[in-house]
């Protein structure tokens, strides 16, 4: 890599009380440009961006960011702005008043404190008139918004942002999309974490897949949608008539096993399927072509967690 | 390269970002509902003296050696000093702490440029101001009602004691409070842990403030012991902790030596440990 990397993780393995594993034997590199962190629920992306920011650290392992250490070393957040996960705020302060008072703590002055609220609310797109309500009253989306325009306080070099889209309405979820586009152009990073692909495969450029605390896979996005929809997928198929339509499924090249489920009436397939792309294909002139009924049909692997399951079993 | 990056990265220091974390953590700990509920419930016992009025007049009037005033001052001392004041300070300072590390807006603080010694200095002055506000509301009420008591008692009030009690009372709070605070950094889920080394530390202090080994808590549970703790009020404690002695002044010291180390350790343990 011709410039330095951002964040270096090098072994780390972090575990919690209770001997919960948060991190595992983690190594990652994560440069400029827009880093998404992807897994499942428990996976360790929390703990993968509270490590990078110094709230926590290592047991094992070291971690790096901007070339230092980061565990309560408070001065990265001159160059690091923070989004947490939870959705904690104190509950009499309006979205303003939180801002204001936040690029206070950040060093503003009392008038520039108040200048940077109003840039980064307008950033995030919040109104005056909703940015002087209390934030407790505040839509999920709007609560969002509100962490993210926090971590821009002080305008960093790195954003580090943990489920911005959680739970965010969709026009929150575009708009703030649009806004992690326009930043970097402006040449801001992000590393942002989420459990589903598509919320951050229109603006990230490199992926990381981590799971059970592991960095499973990693590369530009297309590899990782590549390899995310090129894995088995398992679909179910509700018919009347499953050992006939097995017969002409299991002929298929694209289908590796069928398995019948006999319930006199319920009766289903459970297909699987290596290449899925081409069985959603094939499937509609099967069904056609032998005229036999469906009453249900559904791909069950279109979640990550089947993916995860897939890559660790490999 | 590195250097340059490093001579970016450094935290700022100053007055008006400390002032907002001591603000908030005043408005939320102590001027919230629960804070405002905790100095209500030390108002109700305030009143206590009321009862010990009462008693004193009546039945229990012949097991006091040297009269109902004194106590009368017994009363209060238990009630109020002993017990009501520093369980109140043990869990709004817990709550200074925990609350924040629960609910997670620590976090909010933690990523700013500051060094993170100076959120737990604003805490603790914070908690220092809650002390003193307490200190300000409850302790010119708890005279008015001693002024009341001795009226109807028709006897003289001690007040230099109640001086002396006053400075010990504030000391020994603020003494409270900087272990307390440097308990909520190291055990941050753990009101109940707080509350057990307050009983310990209680204890302790008493035994400090009235030079009489364990004297607080001994006497309270001598209470039930009627004739036991005649015998002892006469003789042990009421002789020796109701005089207003220089001694008292180095063990004001002692508790003020203590209260800044504790303070110390706890701004050091709060800033030095991880917030997961
Ligand atoms: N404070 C904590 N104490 C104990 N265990 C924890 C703590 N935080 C996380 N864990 C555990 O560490 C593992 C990784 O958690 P982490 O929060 O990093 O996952 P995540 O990928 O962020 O998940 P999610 O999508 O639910 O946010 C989980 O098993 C979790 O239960
Ligand atoms: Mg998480």
């Amino acid at each position: 890599m011709a410039k330095s990397p951002l964040i270096v993780f090098e072994h780390v393995t972090k575990w919690y009380s209770g001997n919960v594993i948060g991190l595992n034997q983690c190594s990652a590199t994560i440069g400029k440009g827009i880093t998404g962190l992807l897994g499942p629920n428990g996976a360790g992306k929390s703990t993968f961006l509270k490590l990078a920011t110094g709230q926590i650290y290592p047991n094992i392992g070291q971690v790096s960011i901007f070339g230092v250490n980061p565990f309560a070393n408070t001065g990265i957040f001159t160059k690091v702005g923070y989004c947490p996960e939870q959705d904690a705020f104190w509950s009499w302060m309006t979205g303003k008043e939180f801002l204001v008072n936040l690029s206070l703590v950040h060093g503003f002055s009392k008038k520039e404190a108040k200048d940077e609220a109003k840039r980064v609310l307008e950033i995030v797109g919040l109104d005056d008139a909703r940015a002087d309500r209390r934030i407790v009253t505040y839509s999920k989306g709007m609560r969002q918004r509100v962490k993210v325009a926090q971590a821009m306080i002080g305008d960093p070099e790195l954003l580090i942002l943990d489920e911005p889209f959680a739970g965010a309405d969709p026009i929150t979820r575009a708009y703030l999309g649009k806004v992690f586009e326009k930043l970097k152009k402006k040449g801001v990073s992000i590393l942002i974490s989420s459990h589903v692909l598509h919320e951050v495969e229109a603006f990230a450029s490199q992926i990381k897949l981590i799971y059970r605390g592991r960095l499973l896979a990693e590369g530009p996005v297309k590899r990782i949608r590549q390899l995310i929809y090129d894995h088995p997928h398992r679909i179910f198929i509700k018919t009347k008539s499953p050992r006939k339509l097995a017969q002409h499924l299991i002929i298929e090249p694209s289908v590796s096993s069928v398995e019948i489920s006999n319930g006199g009436k319920n009766s289903s397939l459970w297909v699987l399927s290596k290449n899925p792309y081409e069985f959603y294909r094939t499937l509609p002139k099967i069904l056609i072509d032998t005229g036999i009924p469906v009453e249900e049909f559904q791909s069950v692997d279109d979640n990550l967690q089947a993916v995860f399951d897939y890559l660790i079993s490999r | 390269m590195e250097k340059q990056i490093t001579s970016t990265m450094e935290t700022h220091s100053d007055l008006l970002s400390n002032q907002v974390i001591l603000r908030v953590s005043i408005r939320r700990s102590i001027l919230s509902r629960r804070g405002l509920a905790i100095i209500l419930v030390q108002l109700l016992f305030a009143i206590y003296p009321i009862i010990g009025v009462y008693m004193a007049q009546t039945k229990d009037k012949n097991i006091y050696a040297n009269g109902a005033m004194e106590a009368f001052h017994g009363w209060i001392r238990v009630l109020f000093e002993i017990i009501i004041f520093p369980f109140s300070i043990a869990i709004v300072s817990s709550l200074l702490i925990s609350d924040e590390i629960e609910d997670r807006t620590i976090t909010y603080w933690l990523i700013r440029p500051i060094p993170r010694y100076e959120i737990f200095v604003s805490k603790l002055l914070s908690l220092f101001f809650g002390v003193a506000l307490m200190s300000i509301i409850v302790v010119p009420f708890n005279f008015l009602m001693f002024a009341w008591g001795a009226q109807i008692l028709g006897e003289q009030i001690y007040w230099e004691l109640l001086a002396h009690h006053l400075a010990i009372s504030i000391v020994a709070n603020l003494f409270f409070a900087s272990i307390m605070m440097f308990f909520a950094t190291r055990f941050p889920h753990s009101i109940l842990i707080s509350i057990i080394y307050l009983i310990l530390w209680e204890y302790l202090i008493y035994s400090i403030i009235s030079e009489s080994a364990g004297g607080g808590l001994r006497w309270f549970f001598a209470r039930n012991y009627i004739e036991q703790y005649q015998e002892f009020i006469a003789n042990e404690f009421f002789q020796q902790s109701f005089v207003l002695d220089v001694s008292s002044y180095s063990n004001l010291l002692i508790l003020g030596g203590l209260t800044l180390l504790f303070s110390f350790l706890a701004v050091k343990s709060g800033a030095k440990r991880e917030y997961p």
